[in-house]
């Protein structure tokens, strides 16, 4: 489903080349729950971010559901992103002027759907993160739990075939957390794959497999406790 | 469009910012309408057409000495010696000069005794061939003969002699169809005469006089100790003209001379307050339109450039550059229609104050829209830059922490 191969990432300015992530060969099958771990700076979210075409590549082939993702021109990768990728961030990123329903309807209004079925795919999603009753809510008068279960919503209302989930517990209280995980776990029982950056190694322990990335290095396995911040 | 509906539900839910955007272009909008109003008005006012040759006539004040019947023979010889200037075309007495603010006014009647008047015109009196002097266009009837023309030692305006009038009066006195007007008597105070003729434009002694254009020509000539000439030159030096015109009035001893200018000169003299207000009000309005462009664009730029994040998610989720371009200006374009309708009533509102307060004309309603069209395009001009600018935010500013 999601092919990397030789991939390396070097950010280059005026005077100096800083080698972000090193090369590297990746495959993860439909499905799948995968976990990336690694310290802060390791090159964590320049992974995600290229795994989510959030961000350009310098060297390497990507492969999505086997489309080459590597000479798509940006409006080819908005739309990619839209219909095949679900986006999960640690700060929810919902919009605050906008209610519960409009928000997990936004990636939605990009597609062609029809308002009628814009309509079921948000309640549908909103009703499997238990938030259906709140639709009209606005952002702010949620928990952070339950802003990120709307965010989780409106990640699956799109069918996406894998869900990018970035720290998607690290700004909540454990219990909290715990709600998070299980729901992420429930989804990927259902057959969503999951690719998710974590700090926290009992979570990650929750996926499949685990990556860890340290200094720009991407190496598959279970890393040493001390490994992970 | 599908965005239409997030939009206008998040802009009632944000209040402050869109609503003081909403205002400024209200404000703008019902000032620039006005302005913009009073500004062609002002301008109208200033080019309005005189019906006089101006570039060809030159024009002075000059004195009169000994008993009455001296001074007439004086004026009448030194005119006819004029005449007789190879550097001019005509010469006449004129009892009021355009532009001079010297002059005199009558309360103009169609019934000798009804209370009160239908309006005010000045009027000119001077040598039977002052109209075709000045350069004046008769449009209906007829002008005057050398047997029409009086030489008084008053005014003696109270003899039916006939009278010349401009159209503008003439639309004045009979506004349905103004060349009824011909073979009327009219009173001017309480004396009768007899229209003879229509000229398209005569402009009055008074250019800040709501009725300057409303004019009245005699043709009887009054001699008195200070007459006006005026000239009209042949050729094309007005210089040598006036000194050929100088070196003949001059002959007469004690003869003093005073204003002597060409006619351009009085139009510009007698304008010239107004010019400087028009000029001024010209770049208040100007400098106004730029500062709320920028303040426009300030606003756009900065309740767009706030939302880095916000735009970076959208990328994230989706949105291609173009639908973010597209969101902006479909905002932008929601804030400015309710801004501009807001600015409608505002405008109104303001106009009927300026109505009552200062008399002025009603804004007609095609400046109100131009106004919607102008300050439509000002504004989403402004955005533009802002709005592509937020397109090129990176998907990746979704996961940034800070």
């Amino acid at each position: 489903m999601l092919k990397m191969s030789n991939v390396a990432k070097i950010y280059v300015t005026d005077t100096v080349k800083t080698q972000a992530l090193r090369s590297f060969d990746l495959e993860i099958e439909a499905g799948e729950f995968v976990s990336v771990v690694g310290p802060s700076g390791s090159g964590k979210t320049t992974f995600l971010n290229i795994a989510g075409l959030l961000e350009d590549y310098s060297e390497g082939n990507y492969y999505l559901n086997n489309q080459d993702v590597t000479k798509l021109t940006d409006t080819q990768k908005s739309r990619l992103r839209n219909e095949q990728i679900g986006f999960i961030f640690q700060s929810f990123n919902l919009i605050p002027e906008l209610n519960l329903f409009d928000n997990v309807e936004m990636p939605l209004r990009y597609r062609s759907f029809s308002a009628k079925e814009r309509q079921r795919r948000v309640i549908d999603a909103l009703t499997k993160v238990g938030l259906a009753n709140r639709k009209s809510h606005y952002p702010q008068q949620l928990s952070g739990g339950q802003q990120q279960r709307v965010a989780i919503a409106r990640a699956l209302a799109g069918s996406p075939s894998f869900l990018l989930a970035d720290e998607p517990t690290g700004n909540l209280d454990s219990n909290m957390a715990d709600g998070i995980m299980s729901l992420l776990k429930d989804i990927n029982a259902s057959g969503t794959c999951i690719l998710m950056v974590t700090h926290d190694l009992e979570q990650a322990h929750l996926a499949d497999r685990i990556i860890e990335i340290k200094d720009g290095v991407l190496t598959e396995g279970i890393p040493s406790q001390n490994v992970v911040a | 469009m599908k965005d239409l509906k997030p939009i206008i539900k998040s802009l009632i839910r944000e209040k402050t910012g869109p609503l003081l955007l909403l205002l400024q272009i209200a404000v703008t909008y019902t000032v620039l309408v006005n302005a913009v109003f009073m500004l062609l008005q002002k301008h109208e006012e200033i080019h309005v057409s005189s019906g006089l040759a101006e570039s060809e006539l030159f024009w002075f004040q000059m004195s009169l000495h000994g008993e009455p019947e001296e001074m007439k023979a004086s004026l009448f010889r030194d005119l006819e010696a004029i005449k007789s200037l190879d550097t001019v075309k005509n010469a006449v007495t004129l009892n009021s000069i355009p532009f001079s603010e010297w002059g005199v006014g009558h309360e103009i009647r169609l019934d000798r005794n009804a209370e009160g008047f239908i309006t005010k015109a000045a009027f000119y009196t001077g040598s039977h061939d002052a109209a075709e002097t000045l350069g004046l266009k008769l449009i209906a009837g007829q002008g005057f003969e050398l047997s029409d023309e009086r030489r008084l030692f008053d005014f003696g305006l109270d003899t039916p002699s006939g009278i010349v009038i401009s159209k503008a009066l003439a639309e004045q006195l009979y506004p349905l169809d103004w060349q009824q007007v011909l073979g009327k008597t009219v009173y001017l105070n309480e004396d009768a005469q007899v229209v003879k003729g229509v000229v398209e434009h005569l402009i009055g002694p008074w250019s800040y006089w709501e009725n300057s254009n409303y004019n009245v020509l005699f043709s009887t000539a009054t001699v008195s100790s200070e007459v006006f000439l005026m000239i009209r030159i042949q050729g094309e030096s007005a210089k040598q003209s006036m000194q050929d015109v100088m070196r003949i009035v001059m002959q007469e001893p004690n003869r003093t001379v005073d204003h002597l200018e060409m006619l351009t000169e009085s139009r510009a003299s007698a304008y010239r307050s107004q010019v400087a207000a028009y000029s001024t009000l010209k770049a208040v309005v100007i400098g106004l339109a730029l500062i709320t462009m920028l303040g426009v664009f300030g606003q756009a730029r900065f309740a767009i450039l706030k939302r880095r994040k916000q735009i970076g998610t959208r990328r994230a989720l989706g949105a291609s550059r173009i639908a973010i371009v597209r969101y902006y200006l479909l905002e932008n374009a929601v804030i400015n229609l309710i801004g501009i309708a807001l600015g409608m009533v505002l405008a109104i509102v303001a106009n009927n104050l300026l109505i009552s307060h200062f008399n002025l004309l009603p804004v007609p309603s095609i400046y109100l829209f131009y106004g919607s069209v102008i300050i439509f395009g000002a504004g989403t001009l402004a955005v533009v830059q802002p709005a592509i600018r937020a397109a090129s935010i990176s998907p990746s500013e979704a996961t940034r922490s800070v």
